[in-house]
């Protein structure tokens, strides 16, 4: 072979070992691109994020597959359109999943850390990131392009769609609404000091929720940024909040759930664990209790109405993860790299299972199986065995 | 300190492809020596997160060491929103003696160390040393550091970024003074000190204290501010956010939302809201009393009468970096008539090795005997001290007893009660009979009972203790203890630390140091008080404030002159001081408090994780685990590239090393095989004697400028040599040890230009005695003196083509002439004589400047070097802020002198390619730059000279980096 020939063949050995090393660095889903029915195309399942599903997924699961996703995740849980998964890591790439095989589609980076979740709107996706000199980016996910991106300031939480308003709050404490198609501002709250860290939130009538690192609790009209209502508490929100039926579930870092009066701001009841140092996760809500764990490693259910406490089951390590309801069953992930489902009428532990790490994001619910995020980088997907409760 | 010389000096003999043939040649080391007295069998506890490690006379503390670890995780993992995914291993020890014999770090671990976490095997390192509180405290400091460097990690490695920042100390120990507990007496005293002198480091520059007390203790200051300011959560924010920026102020600019310097502003102005309404009533110990010495460190006072009527104080104390015990005249008024003179030095030789300065107090008899501590070898002795002979009198040994603490005299003189720790890592009261011999302990429980002092009648004694209720939050209250009947009762109580009572002449009235802890939890000064114990016991006692000072009074002693000699801590320094006027100030007080005696509740008792919890200890095996997997590449001029790999092993407690070392030079393929070099090298270090052993092959191009053989312009050959070696190291004491070591190998040497193919079996034995006492600094020695003097034989036992023999006597002492200016001098002589003995090498800016690196060279040699060292900007960063980010820690001068000769077979038989045969020197001057505290650029100039220095040779330049000799 000639020089020719050991130069050409040096090339395309090059070529090829660029291609396949770096893989497809878009994400391009088939058109058209919908939610379909039971996606959660929302992480947390809606806009309120009470991450209920009334799909009866009981244990034993097992895992279908296991996808790398190069980095780790923040609090916020994947999202799922067309039958596909996407996620944004900590590395600021958003990856693409096909869950019928666990199948990479692609990858969009964007090159800084993405803590919230990725907001999908039709072909639109959403993409906020915690640095950089821009933060707020919109994505085609059907052409596979970037679409525009905007300065913003550094983003902790999950933004919030709400009609064509993107509304994105940042660590330094402001609070903006971008028109979606075009990112321009169509209004923007002066910071007040504290960060927000605590994933957006929506209801039905237009409404976003903002707890912050002081303990502010704020409703604000997503179509013009005006505040309907404000508290604050004791103690600072770090965690999301959750909305449901005009109820505001508001976890705390220092031992202290707080329900309010969505519409008005009025709290409804609190349980103050007497500990400033226990962080509750983000709430769940599923009929007529809600569910929440804590870093101390106990799941707690009280009455939705009352606040009353009904059963606390005590678990090997601390929970961060927001708990999943599906049917009859809790799920948790724990500090300690472990699923486990509990009985959602009494506590009683059921089943669990040994992760690759530890699960600190939102689960999520999908065609009747369960996404997990682990550590360092895995992204699970987990499908009931079929065969009955197993007591493990 | 000693494994990783020896680990460099065979990392380095193997990486510079020398043969382990020739004993001793290069790269000897000095140092002190870190001596594992205690042969301790280790056992291990396994709790829920936990392998606890701990030997069974302190069982009892490991349990409750335990609980404590268990309990702080519960704590920790919602602090940091965290679990750990891998078991902490935690190392007990029951006291700081014990301490300071692990092998978990190779440094030495001075008094005052509380306990680390080292990163390596995520080991936390902890002595108990009798105070449980404190032993609580610390396993709550250390994994809050296990805590923060695994959530730092996980922050990183969650990016993908590498683990490759860490925080600045200032906030790593601050958080976890912070979140270790309240705020203890010791931190206000020094943020109380550092304003009202206006000496506090601002945020901007406390790099400049890195590492220091103080910087703890600010560190933990702006940990408050930032959570009271911004909440709790902020300081874990902090940690999280870690991965924005590899400067830590970028990252809190990020997260706090504001910048730096206005974040350093408002800490201050947050400290002086706190702190400054106090300051209007308060005293200034150096305008309210008079100094007895104020240079340095000095502290524990004890008084003296002598027989003539002339007053003495002694002390120990640090002025020029060694700790001494001094002696100090004082007149009527208490003024000194003479400067301190040193009675005793300390930290130079075996019998004076520490003297615990914070720890222990000086007594002093009526009959002029004076009791001190010190280690000595593996345990504390008490020293009497005659002072009117002045003269050591006796040295009591105690063997069930680990450390011992103040010893106080009983009024006759006869016996001497003192705070004592034995294996079991409690703190109790013994008192010894001197004439009997008798060893008495009176009390015996987990309490820590401290700074006892024997009443003028001699049928009390009063000492401090935790032995109640507010114990179990750290408080120390006063007690005496009645020697008739063995009854202790309270003289004080409640959330208070009382320390270091002194009896008044009459014994009616005893004067103590307390700090009292308000509702807010936060400590007042620790101030001089008085209580008066004349009458029996009643249902309260009134204290009676002395002083009001910002910073801290310790160890008051009451003289027979209605004063008080005592320590204060002012100005960030600690200094004697006299206190008139007592009676007065008695019946004046500053503050008088009632003390209920009827409120003295149980005292504490904690709970164990134990053999009822499930546990068992079990005995500890040794295993290896990966410290060290580092491959090497290098280009070498004469050699070629070479590369190689080198992987290190040690078990959990440091106490056995396993070294692989895989080198090759190969120029090509072929050579592959013959230039293969390996080596296998295992220590053990968990003995007094340490000793290692190994196997080597070295194969391959080598250059070596001491192989008489070998072309003295361009020394390069063949030689394959393998074989085995041992070396066994035997401390005498921490400055003085001796070595020996062995070899046995097969050599095969080519020399292709001088036709030389040899074959030897060589057998190479040496012994040293090496010495060490000097005091090390910035830029290396500054005082003190270290010496080896070696012996070895090199035969070939097979073809006797080789059989020499070698001495050497190196010897280097620092004169401190005054503060920094020292005068370092060095000498040298060496000899190699027999068959193929091997040349000694020098020249170099390490050793005889002027000449190229080891270019003068001679079977026998002399060597002397003098240099007078002296500052020319010391630590400038903090007048010169702006110097900080470049690390500039000092400039420093020298002008230096040097000569040297070496020779063959006739001492003025000149060889100029090897420089032999003729006296040749430098005379220059230079200056060291210090960065980052271990860079040290040198730069020297000078004349160089040859022939006895009869002749002026050349004018040179040198630049280079690493330590002065």
């Amino acid at each position: 072979m000639g020089l020719l020939g050991r130069l050409t063949r040096g090339i395309l050995v090059l070529v090829l070992t660029a291609t396949v090393g770096t893989g497809c660095q878009v994400v391009r889903l088939p058109v058209p691109i919908r939610a379909l029915p039971g996606e959660w195309s929302i992480a947390g399942s809606n806009a309120g994020r009470n991450s209920f599903s009334p799909s009866d997924i009981a244990p034993p699961l097992q895992a279908e597959w296991n996808y790398g996703a190069i980095a780790a995740f923040g609090p916020s849980g994947p999202v799922v359109v067309s039958g596909h998964l996407l996620v944004g890591n900590r590395k600021g790439e958003v990856h693409a999943v096909r869950i019928q095989d666990g199948r990479k589609i692609g990858v969009a980076n964007f090159r800084q850390p993405i803590e919230g979740n990725v907001v999908i709107s039709g072909d639109r996706m959403f993409v906020t990131t915690a640095w950089g000199p821009k933060t707020v980016h919109a994505y085609d996910i059907g052409r596979g392009e970037k679409r525009w991106s905007v300065k913003g300031g550094p983003v902790d939480s999950s933004p919030v769609l709400v009609g064509s308003i993107l509304v994105v709050a940042t660590s330094d404490g402001s609070i903006t609404g971008y028109e979606s198609g075009s990112g321009a501002v169509v209004w923007a709250l002066e910071r007040e000091g504290a960060g927000i860290t605590a994933s957006l939130i929506a209801d039905a009538s237009g409404h976003v929720y903002v707890g912050d690192e002081s303990g502010l609790v704020r409703s604000i009209r997503s179509s013009d940024g005006r505040e309907a209502w404000r508290l604050r508490l004791a103690a600072p929100v770090y965690e999301a909040m959750t909305w449901m039926d005009d109820e505001l579930y508001v976890p705390t870092t220092r031992g202290l759930l707080v329900r309010l009066d969505a519409r008005t701001g009025i709290k409804t009841w609190s349980v103050d664990l007497g500990a400033p140092t226990i962080r509750f996760t983000p709430v769940t809500v599923a009929a007529d209790q809600v569910y929440v764990g804590t870093t101390d490693g106990r799941v707690r259910a009280f009455g939705r109405v009352d606040g009353a406490r009904i059963w606390e089951t005590e678990l090997d390590d601390g929970v961060s993860a927001q708990p999943l309801v599906t049917g009859d069953h809790l799920w948790v992930g724990t500090f300690g790299r472990d699923l486990v489902a509990l009985d959602r009428a009494t506590g009683a532990r059921q089943w669990s299972i040994e992760l690759p790490g530890r699960t600190k994001s939102t689960l999520t619910v999908h065609d009747g199986g369960i996404l997990v995020l682990a550590e360092p980088r895995n992204v699970l997907y987990f499908k009931p065995t079929g065969k009955g409760n197993a007591d493990h | 300190m000693r494994r990783t010389r020896i680990g460099l000096v065979f990392f380095a003999t193997l990486i510079a492809a020398l043969p382990h043939v020739a004993t001793a040649q290069y790269g000897y080391h000095f140092g002190r020596n870190k001596i594992q007295y205690d042969d301790f069998d280790w056992r291990v506890l396994k709790t829920e997160h936990f392998d606890i490690y701990y030997y069974p006379e302190m069982a009892d503390l490991a349990q409750q060491g335990a609980h404590f670890a268990e309990e702080v995780y519960a704590e920790l993992q919602n602090r940091f929103a965290f679990a750990l995914n891998n078991r902490v291993p935690l190392i007990f020890y029951s006291s700081n003696l014990h301490f300071k014999q692990t092998n978990v770090t190779p440094g030495f671990i001075p008094d005052g160390v509380g306990g680390f976490f080292e990163f390596l095997k995520g080991r936390v390192v902890i002595p108990a040393n009798g105070n449980i509180q404190r032993f609580r405290r610390v396993i709550r400091h250390e994994l809050v550091h296990v805590f923060t460097y695994n959530r730092l990690s996980r922050a990183l490695r969650d990016r993908r970024m590498p683990v490759d920042r860490m925080f600045p100390l200032w906030f790593t120990e601050g958080l976890a003074e912070y979140w270790s507990g309240g705020q203890d007496h010791q931190h206000e005293m020094v943020i109380r000190d550092a304003l009202a002198s206006n000496r506090l480091v601002p945020m901007e520059s406390i790099e400049a204290i890195s590492g220091t007390f103080v910087m703890y203790k600010q560190g933990e200051s702006i940990c408050r501010y930032i959570a009271e300011t911004w909440g709790e959560e902020k300081l874990l924010q902090l940690i999280d956010s870690s991965w924005k920026h590899r400067d830590f102020r970028v990252v809190i600019e990020s997260e706090l939302g504001m910048e730096f310097g206005e974040v350093a502003a408002g800490w201050e102005t947050w400290l002086r809201a706190r702190y400054y309404p106090d300051f209007d009533s308060l005293q200034v110990p150096s305008l309210e009393t008079d100094a007895i010495s104020a240079g340095g460190f000095s502290a524990k006072p004890a008084f003296y009468r002598f027989a003539d009527g002339r007053r003495a104080v002694f002390f120990v104390g640090n002025r020029d970096g060694f700790s001494n015990l001094f002696q100090v005249e004082v007149d009527s008024t208490y003024r000194p008539v003479s400067r301190a003179r040193i009675l005793l030095e300390g930290e130079r030789n075996d019998r004076y090795e520490a003297f615990h300065l914070f720890e222990s107090r000086i007594s002093v008899s009526r009959d002029g005997r004076l009791a001190f501590v010190t280690k000595y070898g593996a345990q504390d002795v008490v020293h009497v001290y005659d002072i009117e002979a002045d003269r050591p009198e006796a040295v009591l040994r105690f063997d069930r007893l680990v450390a011992v603490y103040s010893p106080s005299w009983s009024p006759d003189g006869r016996r001497l009660v003192f705070t004592a720790i034995d294996a079991s890592g409690y703190s109790d009261l013994f008192t010894y009979d001197l004439d009997s011999a008798e060893l008495y302990p009176l009390t015996h429980d987990a309490y820590d009972d401290q700074d006892p002092a024997w009443s003028p009648d001699g049928r009390r004694i009063s000492f401090v203790s935790d032995r109640t209720a507010d114990g179990a939050n750290g408080a120390y209250n006063l007690f005496l203890y009645a020697l008739d009947d063995g009854t202790i009762t309270h003289v004080t109580t409640g959330d208070r630390m009382d320390f270091a009572p002194s009896w008044s002449p009459d014994g009616n009235r005893i004067l103590f140091t307390s700090a009292i802890r308000d509702s807010t939890g936060t400590f007042a000064a620790q101030d001089l008080w008085e209580v008066d114990v004349a009458g029996p016991p009643g249902l309260t006692n009134t204290l009676r404030r002395l002083s009001r000072f910002p910073g801290a009074t310790y160890d008051p002693v009451w003289t027979d002159d209605d004063r008080a000699v005592f320590t204060a801590f002012e100005g960030m320094s600690f200094s004697i001081r006299s206190l008139d006027s007592l009676s007065r100030r008695v019946e004046q007080p500053l503050e008088s408090r009632t003390v209920d005696l009827t409120r003295v509740s149980s005292p504490w008792e904690w709970p164990r994780r134990s053999a009822g919890d499930g546990l068992k200890g079990t005995p500890y095996t040794r295993r290896f685990q990966l410290d060290l997997a580092q491959g090497l590449v290098s280009q070498n001029p004469v050699i070629g590239t070479t590369g190689g790999a080198v992987i290190g092993f040690s078990d959990m407690l440091g106490d056995d090393y396993l070294y692989l070392t895989l080198f090759n030079s190969a120029e090509t393929q072929r050579e592959l095989l013959r230039s293969l070099s390996f080596q296998a090298v295992r220590y053990h270090m968990g003995r007094r004697t340490n000793f290692g052993y190994g196997i080597f092959r070295y194969g391959g191009l080598r250059y070596d400028i001491t192989d008489p053989d070998a072309p003295a312009g361009f020394p390069r050959f063949y030689e394959d040599v393998y074989g085995g070696f041992g070396v066994i190291s035997h401390p005498i004491s921490k400055f003085r040890r001796v070595e020996l070591e062995t070899s046995l190998s097969w050599s095969s040497k080519e020399i292709s230009s001088r036709n030389i193919d040899r074959d030897a079996l060589l057998l190479s034995n040496s012994v040293s005695l090496v010495h060490d006492n000097a005091l090390y600094w910035y830029n290396g020695p500054i005082a003190g003196w270290r010496s080896r003097l070696l012996a070895a034989y090199t035969t070939d036992i097979r073809y006797s083509n080789v059989s020499y023999f070698s001495l050497m006597a190196d010897a280097r002492h620092y004169l401190r002439i005054a503060g920094p200016i020292t005068l370092a001098s060095w000498g040298l002589v060496r000899m190699n004589h027999g068959r193929e003995a091997r040349l000694w090498v020098t020249g170099g800016s390490w050793d005889l400047r002027g000449f190229r690196l080891f270019s003068v060279r001679g079977q026998k040699m002399w060597f002397t070097s003098h240099e007078l060292r002296f500052p020319i900007l010391e630590n400038p960063s903090v007048a010169f802020p702006i110097l900080a980010p470049f690390g500039v820690v000092n400039l420093r001068g020298a002008l230096f002198f040097d000569a040297a000769h070496a020779w063959n077979d006739e001492y003025d038989d000149q060889r100029k390619e090897i420089n032999s045969g003729e006296t040749v020197g430098a005379v220059g001057y230079g200056v060291r730059l210090n960065l980052f505290g271990g860079l040290i650029l040198r730069w020297d100039r000078g004349w160089r000279f040859r022939d006895g220095f009869t002749r002026h040779d050349k004018w040179f330049k040198q630049f280079f980096f690493g330590w002065d000799f």
